[in-house]
């Protein structure tokens, strides 16, 4: 155990972080479960007065049968790892844990996500917990590029979309060949293409635009934009099956699920949307984001600093309009800001 | 302030000790009744002193003597406070909080004994400002010292509605001893957790536990298996002889067991005693008409994993949908071992499709490398990736984050 003492550790957790949702679980039961698990972690410590860390071999001489009484020995079973006791004799019994209860509840730790993703999907996503949530307004309006994964299947449609949903036609697909499908691709991405600079407020043949353009990817101008598809490209192909990647932002899942319909229907067939998954945030990759048997205190820890660093200034302030950013600017020219910035980065 | 009073009466004489302690009792009620109940009370009568007690030292006496002979300080100080504590429940209950004060029973015995005990006997009531949990006693209370000596998890206890008055209530020797006694003769050793547990027993007589032990005794129930059913039922010394006798009929008459397969059923999971009837039938109805199980399948899930039986169906249908329709196992493998209902339907789907991208997802014994039920999910992601497929867990881990 790396923490002697649990308010050691609840200080530290204010940071940045990033988990691989599965599919099938929402968000405000990840949420729960993180919660949950960081407040197991944290009571498995001593959190009041009279507790101390006991080596569980020192433990269990003294106390020998009477062991179903302490808290500690329960929670903890692995031998050779230290336990959780109160000492004898306390002064204050009112600071017992078996009087006060345990010390952490999951409503101690708040976290809140940025982008979130929908129950059906899987993928990376960001979370902030305690002090590490002001970043989340900065993650958000930085807009960053987010890569997906969408798996389609042809020969049926359902009222929703979704597999789950009613079927309510069933159609042939042997027509359909890989040219076919990367056209109608292209035809989507080309589609959105053309509204790049509109979304981003510009006029196409302005000097502006073309500044935009010179800075690299042109973003649309804030995230309550429409979706923006930047990329659209078959990467597997296997009747019926097929797999698009897409590179979007302001993107919905329900978008990705009905382009796939679109694209299913343009093809003179029908399609639906069996799965998405979320590659990437941004700089938050798959290298980032953390399983689900991974969601304890220790790994969240260990987590902030390889997401810190990715809130380097450099990185969150990027896109073409920056300057019509206020609240991010003033970031940028406010020296005490940047300190405080560089030096959460850096921690 | 009961002996305040008294004393203040026999002795008829008023110093000016006696005159500051009131007063000092006066303030020490008027912050106690202040900070509950902000509006003006009767209880504000008995001020007087305090603001005749400001005057010089002749006036304080005059007016103790004045009123004493009329008895009016006496009644007033009762009428305040039980207008307090009446208005307390008020307010209290306005708010919805369930607040300590509002069960304290010690409330309901100054309300009824209160006005006799003004009389010249000394009343050895000890005044408690109302607290919000058992942590503000357990220094002064010598029944919750003993309680947490013995390892009773007192913050579980004060969440059961008005059990925090009722523990505090007691007298360790007197109320809570015999109850020890009697779970040490049923062979329970963990009293702590059992009283954590199910901490109404005190409100049960002792001949009505007795009475439930007996009955397992003359069902030839084992010593051993007695303690076991007591500790890890709790409730099932609070339930009726008849209800447990319905119960255990009920299974025996439904799956055909025999004396001691009903015996051994409830040591193994004596939970199935103080479930409810109608789940455990529910359960039963849909395993054996949507999932299609037989009576013997049943009776033999029944005797390896009866957990299945407590269980949510509908969980246990997801599962039982997955194993049958995706991994193609009939009844006849999942029976093998029906603790597979117990893994989290997240586990099998993805060690699942791991072995089938690793080409060993072999669930047939006949053919080799057979992977069995019990070797697919009874071990941790390590332990499965070195024995079953033969892989390092870095490359599980990758996988399971293309899913």
């Amino acid at each position: 155990m790396r923490f002697k003492w649990a308010a050691d550790a609840y200080r530290q957790l204010n940071g940045v972080f990033c988990i691989y949702k599965p599919t099938e679980l929402p968000i405000s039961k990840v949420i729960e479960k993180i919660q949950w698990n960081l407040a197991r972690d944290l009571n498995a410590l001593p959190c009041y007065k009279y507790e101390r860390l006991v080596d569980a071999a020192e433990n269990s001489r003294p106390s020998g049968d009477g062991d179903d009484n302490d808290i500690g020995s329960r929670s903890l079973l692995v031998t050779n790892q230290p336990v959780v006791t109160t000492l004898p004799d306390i002064p204050d019994l009112s600071e017992h844990r078996l009087v006060l209860g345990p010390r952490y509840i999951g409503s101690d730790f708040e976290i809140w996500p940025v982008g979130p993703i929908p129950k059906h999907t899987s993928g990376v996503q960001v979370f902030g917990i305690g002090g590490g949530r002001q970043f989340l307004g900065f993650i958000s309006r930085a807009l960053y590029l987010r890569v997906y994964h969408v798996k389609g299947r042809f020969g049926w449609a359902t009222d929703n979309f979704s597999p789950k949903g009613k079927i309510i036609e069933r159609t042939t697909f042997h027509h359909i060949t890989k040219p076919k499908l990367d056209r109608m691709c292209s035809i989507a991405q080309a589609n959105h293409t053309k509204l790049m600079f509109k979304y981003a407020g510009v006029h196409e043949d302005s000097q502006e635009a073309y500044e935009y353009a010179c800075k690299g990817l042109v973003r649309p101008a804030n995230k309550d934009m429409s979706p923006m598809l930047y990329g659209v490209k078959c990467i597997d192909y296997n009747l019926p099956d097929f797999t698009l990647e897409i590179h979007a932002i302001n993107e919905t899942s329900n978008y990705f699920k009905s382009l796939i319909h679109d694209i299913g229907l343009n093809l003179k067939s029908t399609a639906v949307c069996t799965d998405i998954r979320r590659l990437r945030y941004g700089h938050f990759t798959l290298d980032h984001a953390l399983l689900q048997k991974h969601w304890t205190l220790e790994n969240i820890l260990d987590n902030f600093r390889m997401c810190h660093k990715e809130l380097h200034p450099n990185k969150l302030l990027i896109g073409a309009n920056i300057e019509e950013r206020g609240k991010d600017n003033k970031l940028l020219e406010s020296e005490k800001d940047q300190k405080y910035l560089t030096s959460f980065v850096n921690k | 302030m009961l002996r305040v009073i008294s004393v203040s009466k026999r002795l008829q004489t008023f110093d000016t000790d006696t005159v500051k302690f009131l007063m000092r009792y006066n303030s020490l009620l008027r912050c106690f009744t202040t900070s509950f109940s902000t509006q003006k009370d009767e209880s504000r009568i008995s001020y007087d002193f305090d603001v005749k007690g400001n005057n010089s030292e002749e006036s304080r006496k005059t007016t103790l003597i004045n009123t004493e002979p009329s008895s009016g300080p006496k009644i007033d100080y009762f009428k305040g406070i039980h207008g307090n504590k009446a208005r307390l429940d008020e307010t209290t209950e306005n708010k919805n909080q369930r607040h300590f004060i509002e069960n304290n029973p010690y409330n309901f015995e100054e309300q009824e004994t209160g006005l006799e005990s003004v009389t010249d006997e000394p009343v050895s009531i000890k005044e408690f400002k109302p607290v919000f949990n058992l942590a503000a006693l357990v220094n002064e209370s010598d029944t919750l010292q003993k309680l947490l000596k013995i390892g009773v998890d007192l913050s579980a206890i004060e969440k059961y509605k008005g059990m925090a008055d009722l523990i505090v209530k007691l007298d360790f020797d007197k109320d809570v001893m015999p109850y020890l006694l009697f779970l040490k003769d049923c062979g329970v050793h963990k009293y702590g957790s059992y009283l954590a547990k199910n901490p109404l027993i005190f409100k049960q007589s002792l001949e009505d536990l007795q009475v439930r032990v007996t009955y397992l005794e003359s069902k030839k129930f084992s010593k051993e298996s007695i303690a076991r059913i007591v500790l890890k039922a709790p409730l099932f010394l609070s339930l009726p002889v008849k209800t447990v006798d319905k119960k255990l009929g009920y299974l025996q008459k439904q799956f055909n067991l025999t004396g001691n397969e009903v015996r051994q059923l409830a040591t193994m999971i004596p939970k199935i005693i103080t479930w409810r009837l109608n789940k455990i039938q529910e359960n039963t109805l849909y395993y054996k008409e949507f999932l299609g199980f037989t009576d013997v399948e049943l009776k033999k899930i029944l005797m390896t994993y009866p957990k299945v039986f407590l269980m949510d169906r509908h969980g246990v249908g997801k599962k039982f949908d997955f194993l049958h329709n995706v991994m193609g196992l009939d009844h006849k493998r999942l029976l093998e071992w029906p603790a597979v209902f117990g893994t989290r339907l997240f586990i099998i789907n993805h060690r699942h499709r791991y072995l089938l991208k690793v080409k060993r997802a072999q669930y047939d014994p006949e053919i080799e490398n057979y992977v069995s039920l019990q070797a697919l999910c009874s071990c941790n992601d390590r332990e499965f990736c070195e024995n079953v497929a033969k892989t390092s867990e870095q490359e599980y881990d990758a996988f399971l984050k293309c899913l």
